[in-house]
């Protein structure tokens, strides 16, 4: 006769354990929204944020300002190691158990916004924000509505360059700059291919890009990076394309990240380098004096993007940065949405831009801050701000595909195996179009 | 075509010329493989299931026709017969699993299943502000993932109920014919006993069992489940509903239909043919190569065996991914090996190891090397110390040379022993994720527009981790690791039947 038992006892543990399953994810599952924290010492509000490694103390320091500022109530604010680059993969991975209120990069909100991780500011705030912050308010639309406090508008690139090889005259022109470098046995630094970077002579020139979003869904694309250029017969991209394979072929200029960046610093091998704040340190100890040896001079300087000529038609132009920041977002799923807004607008106050400007270098977003003295005079701030207003292209939500599309159009010009320039142009854009539709 | 030879003839063979015969036979055989695969073991299998199910009917039929009223009592509650007959303990059990089997059906089960057509209806309002400056609430809607997951889970357990049901007949009816034969119905305590002795193998294999089910089958399934959904960036659950959507992810696959600006089709097949080359040169070289390397190391007359060895082996000690990040480092296009060779002068402007698309795979296959040589090399000084050193003392008095003795001794030798160990690589090579992903991370990024940001030097494996991770096309991914599995079952298990065969039907010495 035989035994059944076995069976019976597995049968019995799936039973068991799916049914605890249930028990716990039951109520989360369906209709049944979390009645907000009171705010008295029995049930304090609970907020979570979520700070890099290297900003958790001065935002501990905040929250410990916002409880002062807001004594009517308790609060209980714990907070999580999360940097803004990671802001998106975490909440991905589970929304409903992320940050209430957590910085990310201001190019992601579509895509946060997507996953129900960011909800939407109050309409009298947001107005608020447009004038404080000027343009880097566009950074925060999706859906035509506001969905962020920005408080970092320092994400861009620009270039810093070693004075005691390239001249003030000389870092005027992309040419220039490359002569200078040359002559001194230098490299100019310049990541080509990383889409990122790769566009940034076309949307100099005056090209437009601007996605519509239906939702999280990107529906449009529309961009005159197809447009003829001043020559009448190129369009924009052409002359970005035909710019991203004459500097592959120049020797001078090298690519890489930031690793490159640093070891080219060790070194000194590098007399220019387009990249953005965040490598600002490592700029300055590169180029100071007597590194990395005594015959050395100081050189540590920063300017906005130099003019650069173009081929086809033997004429300067202006060259444009992506221009973005950071935001404190609201996640959706908060179970104190009201408190969490708050919090958020506390932590994005003028006063609080200050504070993280002084505690750890970070740009501000708002206007008024941005004209202080005390952050007017770093220079690689001062200079990412100056270049924002001088010549850039918001950083806008952009879906994946724009990125993949960019990338490749950078390694096929730079791959030396292009013979047909218009066809390749119009392929991205039709692909990027495509990609939306 | 090779000719059918003779056994003298095959025997009369040089060890490489055995090797091209097998080799080339092998495919010549796999045809009729194929075709004895679908003609006698399908079928086979086919008969096999319908007399399982048969039996399986008759019994419940022989229960019903011929089972007293406890035995028919037991078709509606389990273990209703056990319990009369005073098998209390087994009836418990039968009944107990019933009982909450009806609970939770009724709690949670059919409800989950009522959703599980259509994966969820109600989309989540999100919260917002009203015209005044006031709140809106938002409201939770349908988790379309949980809802699948739940409804899979449910249906695992419905099939685990109509088990335990047939289970409670079929033994009811034992019970009832025991009695009749006046035979011994056994006791709850010599059940338990027989658990410790003869049936020891469920009371061992429980434990795993759970475990394969819950870790490895549960996740198998869900994943082929979402293979037929529209999970993807834009049906984000809890955020969005998804839905069922048939074949449409394996279409996208081979027309290219996918609306979202990917060519997934010809990205695929690119891919798959990478793989594929890929796995064999990384598997070859590495074999090749170690091989020669242990065979100089282990020739007579060789001074320091054991440090040259020990030389080797250092590269096993330090741990893959820093070896593997140094090299990708080392080989940049600014990197350390660029710089020296221009500072140099021996090189103009800087080779591009990993960002030209034809390098870069030469590339990836010779590092490989520098992790796969030392593995191989120990492999194979084993085996070559096992190798008994009278065969070659034999050959040299019968006049061999060092070559002779070589193809006719020592690799026929090694590529027995080995054969296995060459499949496993093989296959383990498909899905080599860390060498590829730390060394050129897939790049350089493919230069034709659509192709969604796969890289020249992206595996299969790679190229899902971006799907995922970037593009969030859970569907399409889900249907090309299903490939991917079907790729490398039915090759492991084609080439590992085919070897064993080939094992038996010749003796090397």
């Amino acid at each position: 006769m035989r035994k059944r038992y076995i069976s019976l006892i597995v049968c019995g543990a799936l039973a068991a354990s799916s049914l605890a399953g249930f028990a716990a994810c039951g109520d989360g599952n369906k209709n049944g929204k979390p009645k907000p924290d009171a705010g008295t010492a029995d049930d304090p509000i609970v907020l979570t944020v979520w700070a890099s490694n290297d900003q958790q103390e001065s935002v501990k320091q905040m929250c410990e300002a916002f409880k002062a500022a807001n004594p009517d109530k308790v609060y209980d604010i714990k907070f999580g190691v999360v940097g803004e680059s990671d802001a998106k993969s975490k909440m991905e991975e589970n929304v409903q158990a992320g940050a209430d209120v957590y910085g990310y990069a201001g190019d992601q909100t579509a895509a946060l916004y997507g996953i129900g991780a960011l909800s939407e500011v109050e309409p009298a705030v947001a107005e608020e924000l447009r004038t404080r912050t000027g343009a880097t308010y566009q950074l925060t639309l999706a859906n035509g509505k506001c969905y962020s406090y920005p408080y970092a508008g320092d994400n861009g690139f620009f270039m810093y360059y070693d004075s005691s090889v390239v001249s003030a005259e000389e870092a005027k022109t992309l040419d220039g700059v490359i002569a200078a470098c040359k002559k001194a046995g230098r490299k100019v630094h310049f990541d080509y291919t990383n889409s990122w970077y790769a566009l940034g002579f076309a949307y100099g020139m005056g090209a437009t890009y601007s996605y519509e979003w239906s939702g999280s869904k990107p529906t449009g694309f529309t961009t005159t990076l197809g447009d003829k250029g001043p020559d009448g017969v190129h369009s924009y991209l052409e002359y970005n394309g035909q710019m991203l394979k004459e500097l592959a072929a120049e020797p001078t200029i090298q690519k890489g990240d930031d690793s490159v960046i640093g070891s080219s610093l060790n070194t000194r091998t590098v007399g220019a380098i387009i990249t953005g704040t965040w490598n600002a340190g490592k700029v300055k100890a590169g180029f100071k004096a007597g590194w990395p040896s005594a015959t050395y001079k100081d050189g540590y300087a920063a300017t906005t993007l130099p003019k650069w000529k173009s081929s086809l038609d033997n004429k300067y132009y202006d060259w444009a940065t992506m221009a973005g920041g950071k935001c404190y977002g609201v996640n959706s799923y908060s179970k104190n949405l009201a408190e969490a807004h708050k919090l958020a607008q506390f932590l994005s106050s003028d006063e609080m831009q200050l504070k993280r400007f002084q505690d750890n270098n970070i740009g501000p977003a708002s206007a008024t801050v941005a004209a202080m003295d005390e952050v007017q005079s770093n220079l690689a701030i001062a200079t990412m701000l100056k270049q924002k207003e001088a010549c850039s292209v918001t950083d806008g939500s952009k879906p994946q595909s724009y990125w993949d599309e960019a990338g490749s159009f950078a390694t096929d010009m730079t791959g030396g195996t292009v013979t047909d320039l218009a066809d390749r142009a119009a392929k991205m854009i039709k692909a990027m179009k495509d990609a939306v539709a | 075509m090779a000719k059918a030879v003779t056994e003298l003839e095959y025997l009369g063979m040089s060890g490489w010329q055995k090797f091209c015969y097998r080799f080339v036979t092998f495919f010549q055989r796999l045809p009729a493989v194929i075709l004895n695969f679908f003609r006698v073991t399908i079928p086979g299998l086919g008969r096999r299931i319908w007399n399982a199910i048969k039996s399986v009917f008759r019994t419940i039929w022989n229960a019903a026709a011929h089972g007293d009223w406890k035995t028919r009592f037991s078709f509606v509650i389990f273990g209703f017969s056990q319990f009369a007959n005073k098998q209390i303990m087994r009836g418990l059990l039968f009944f107990v699993f019933e009982f909450l089997f009806i609970i939770y059906m009724s709690l949670f089960g059919a409800g989950q299943l009522r959703y599980f057509s259509t994966l969820g209806e109600v989309e989540r309002t999100k919260p917002g502000w009203g015209p005044n400056g006031e709140m809106i609430e938002g409201a939770v809607g349908d988790h379309s993932l949980l809802i699948l997951l739940y409804g899979l889970l449910t249906i695992l357990f419905i099939l685990a109920f109509i088990y335990a049901w047939y289970a409670s007949v079929k033994s009811a009816y034992a019970v009832q014919q025991y009695k009749e034969a006046n035979q011994h119905l056994s006791t709850a305590k010599e059940d338990i006993k027989r658990l410790a002795d003869a049936q020891y193998h469920k009371t061992l294999l429980t434990g795993p069992l759970i475990g394969l089910t819950i870790f490895t089958i549960l996740p198998i399934l869900f994943m082929i489940f979402i293979a037929f959904t529209n999970y993807d960036i834009d049906h984000l659950a809890p955020e969005y509903l998804f839905t069922w959507s048939g074949f449409n992810n394996f279409k996208a696959l081979f027309d290219g239909s996918y609306g979202k600006g990917v060519e997934f089709g010809r990205v695929f097949g690119q891919l798959l043919l990478w793989t594929v080359i890929w796995a064999f040169f990384a598997t070859f070289s590495n074999y090749i190569v170690g091989m020669i390397v242990a065979l100089m190391i282990n020739k007579k007359g060789i001074r320091l065996k054991k440090l040259w060895r020990t030389v080797l082996i250092m590269t096993i000690a330090v741990p893959q991914f820093v070896s593997l990040l140094l090299m990708s480092n080392m080989l940049g296009d600014e990197g350390v090996i660029n710089k020296l060779l221009q500072t140099w002068g021996i090189i103009g402007s800087p080779i591009k190891f990993l960002s030209d698309k034809y390098l870069v795979k030469v590339t990836v296959i010779v590092v490989n090397m520098w992790i796969g040589i030392p593995y191989t090399m120990l492999m194979v000084s084993g085996i070559l110390m096992n190798i008994p050193a009278d065969l070659y003392e034999s050959a040299r008095i019968d006049g061999a040379g060092p070559v002779k003795m070589y193809f006719k001794i020592t690799l026929p030798y090694v590529f027995h022993v080995t054969t296995p160990y060459l499949i496993s690589t093989f296959v383990g090579n498909l899905n080599n994720f860390g060498v590829i992903y730390l060394l050129s991370g897939g790049g350089p990024t493919m230069s034709r527009a659509r192709s969604g940001g796969a890289g020249e030097s992206d595996l299969l494996i790679t190229w899902l981790y971006k799907l995922i991770t970037d593009k969030k096309t859970y569907g399409v991914a889900s249907v090309i690791s299903i490939l991917m599995f079907l790729l490398t079952s039915i090759l492991s298990l084609i080439v590992y039947n085919r070897s064993k065969a080939v094992k038996n039907e010749e003796d090397f010495m």
